[in-house]
């Protein structure tokens, strides 16, 4: 009895408040981030079973700076590639796939084996793509049977890029320059910008065969490797579809965005873009008002 | 209660006073945040960048439209009914294309009314996005910027320039690398501004405007104010609600070092007038 009366009176005097709240500071963590863990299993299992589907999430966001300051770039690399494998592996033949997509893209090698491994796959696949899937992202959804983009997402260009500049825009130092004044390390470049030009139309050749007629499917893949435009430019859902001709809809189901949200940046810096988080209805109410606005 | 006990009391104070005070900075946003929108019948957006602070290390942390804010933005739209007026609250120095473009054309498809307000400046990517709204207040004073795009550190424009200026056999290879680049950035975010302009009340100007704001006629940096907005014909007005400067006064910037602009914090009116109110 005594000794219960002493545990309550150390848990009660400051002392013991002050351990108590250390021990939240050290437990709220991880309970937070095992209850996310939780969420997202969740969703993508609600969204598994509603289509019948094996869900493979592949989303890089730029993570936050590291110890060192320096911001980390996250990008689809070997290791992505073999998990996704790995996924595609576990997965039945006849158990269609679904992709969520959100990424700049990465290593040419890393994303297309992906994308073989999806054209492989003899189930239906569907490439998800609720806000940007741009170069290496693109080069995966052209394997998909169907791509799903929101009206307002984009895909990107496929040109490759050697280091720092796109191969297209080194091919162009070749033609304007004559070749006895242009560098060593210029022309090793170049050589490589052919061949990779070369190779990346070839696959996407490959990824967009069996969909439409070779004709189109060779004109699409020169269009979108050839370095017609910068790197980070933009492939509205409109251009897509006129330009890519692959059947695409935006019929995303809303599971797909809660599966996406619940993979936040991760943060300590402070967040740029604020409004009352939930849905605004326009309500019957102020609609007079609204029309006084105008 | 003893000596030590008044330092644990103390110590817990100081320790929850940071959490208190941002909990209460945030429950006043909400409010002036649903204030506006109750008055006006709209979605408020703010998209805000302040320089950072230093992070622990000592380096400066530099914000900018990045994807992360294309997609929460986003997200916002999304969940706004489609004929619900978005009022969207701009402070920032520009950012990626890619990311400023997304939430321009969104903005665009947008059926709603779309107000695009600039309390204190929204450069180069802030002004793109301000474009493709159907109306940009400004307050008097504030500035936007030209849209010409930049490859790393050099304004396309200017790299054009180079090219224009030696034969190519003079030139280093980088430089005709980023030549290639820039010549297409550039047609690309003039057609970009075009699209967003159009049916605009400025139409019959649209083609002149792209090619102003997008082919450096100006430095990257220059401001673009009221009257040169207004001249240029871009839809602007300067009556911006008083709401919406008081909400930008609850971001303000996160610093822990002294603040270098120091007044006191009332209006000022001539003295005659402001005598009688300071009575009471």
């Amino acid at each position: 009895m005594s000794s219960v009366k002493r545990f309550f009176k150390a848990i009660f005097s400051w002392r013991g408040f002050v351990a108590l709240l250390f021990v939240l500071f050290f437990i709220v963590p991880v309970v937070q981030s095992w209850r996310i863990e939780t969420l997202r299993e969740n969703a993508i299992r609600t969204l598994e079973k509603n289509r019948g589907s094996r869900v493979i999430v592949l989303i890089h966001r730029q993570e936050s700076v590291n110890v060192l300051g320096i911001p980390v770039v996250r990008y689809i690399n070997i290791d992505d590639s073999e998990d996704v494998l790995r996924a595609i592996r576990l997965t039945d033949k006849n158990t269609p796939l679904d992709f969520i997509l959100h990424t700049p893209g990465g290593l040419v090698l890393a994303a297309a084996q992906i994308a073989k491994a999806i054209k492989r796959h003899p189930a239906k696949t569907t490439v998800f793509v609720p806000h940007y899937a741009m170069s290496g992202g693109t080069l995966i959804a052209l394997a998909a049977n169907e791509i799903v983009m929101d009206p307002n997402a984009v895909l990107g260009p496929i040109d490759p890029q050697l280091g720092d500049f796109p191969a297209a825009s080194v091919l162009k130092v070749v033609e304007k320059k004559p070749i006895r004044r242009i560098d060593d390390a210029t022309l090793v470049l170049a050589d490589q910008s052919r061949k990779a030009i070369a190779q990346i139309v070839a696959l996407a050749q490959e990824l967009l065969s069996g969909k439409m007629p070779a004709e189109k499917a060779s004109a699409i893949a020169q269009r979108l490797a050839s370095g017609e435009w910068t790197h980070d430019f933009p492939i509205t859902m409109e251009a897509a579809k006129q330009l890519i001709g692959l059947p695409l809809s935006t019929e995303m189901p809303e599971q797909v965005f809660q599966v996406v949200r619940l993979y936040p940046q991760e943060r300590e810096r402070q967040p740029s873009v604020f409004y009352l988080p939930g849905p605004r209805y326009k309500t019957p109410e102020p609609a007079g008002h609204e029309t006084a606005l105008r | 209660m003893n000596i030590g006990d008044l330092f644990w009391f103390f110590f817990v104070i100081s320790a929850l006073q940071p959490v208190i005070t941002k909990r209460m900075l945030e429950y006043s946003r909400q409010r002036m945040i649903s204030k506006i929108e109750n008055d006006r019948g709209s979605r408020v957006i703010l998209l805000v960048h302040r320089q950072e602070t230093m992070n622990f290390l000592g380096f400066p942390v530099y914000r900018y439209i990045d994807v992360d804010d294309s997609e929460e933005v986003l997200r916002a739209i999304h969940m706004t009914d489609r004929d619900v007026p978005i009022d969207l609250i701009l402070h920032t120095p520009g950012g990626l294309v890619l990311a400023a473009l997304q939430i321009a054309k969104a903005i665009k498809k947008h059926k709603g009314k779309v107000t695009a307000f600039v309390p204190h400046y929204a450069m180069s990517g802030g002004t793109l996005i301000s474009l493709a709204a159907d109306e940009i207040v400004m307050s008097e004073h504030a500035v936007l910027g030209p849209v010409d795009p930049q490859l790393g550190k050099f304004p396309a424009a200017s790299i054009l320039k180079v090219l224009g200026k030696k034969p190519p056999k003079d030139m280093e290879d980088e430089t005709l690398i980023m030549a290639d680049q820039a010549e297409k950035a550039i047609i690309q975010v003039r057609e970009s501004v075009k699209d967003l302009l159009q049916g605009k009340p400025s139409n019959g100007k649209v083609d002149e405007l792209a090619r102003l704001l997008s082919e450096g006629t100006w430095t990257h940096d220059f401001p673009i104010t009221f009257e040169t907005a207004k001249a240029l014909g871009l839809p602007v007005s300067d009556n911006i609600p008083d709401d919406v400067v008081k909400l930008m006064s609850l971001y303000p910037q996160p610093t822990r070092t002294q603040p270098t602009v120091e007044y006191l914090p009332v209006p000022r009116t001539r003295r005659p007038e402001a005598a009688p109110s300071a009575n009471p």
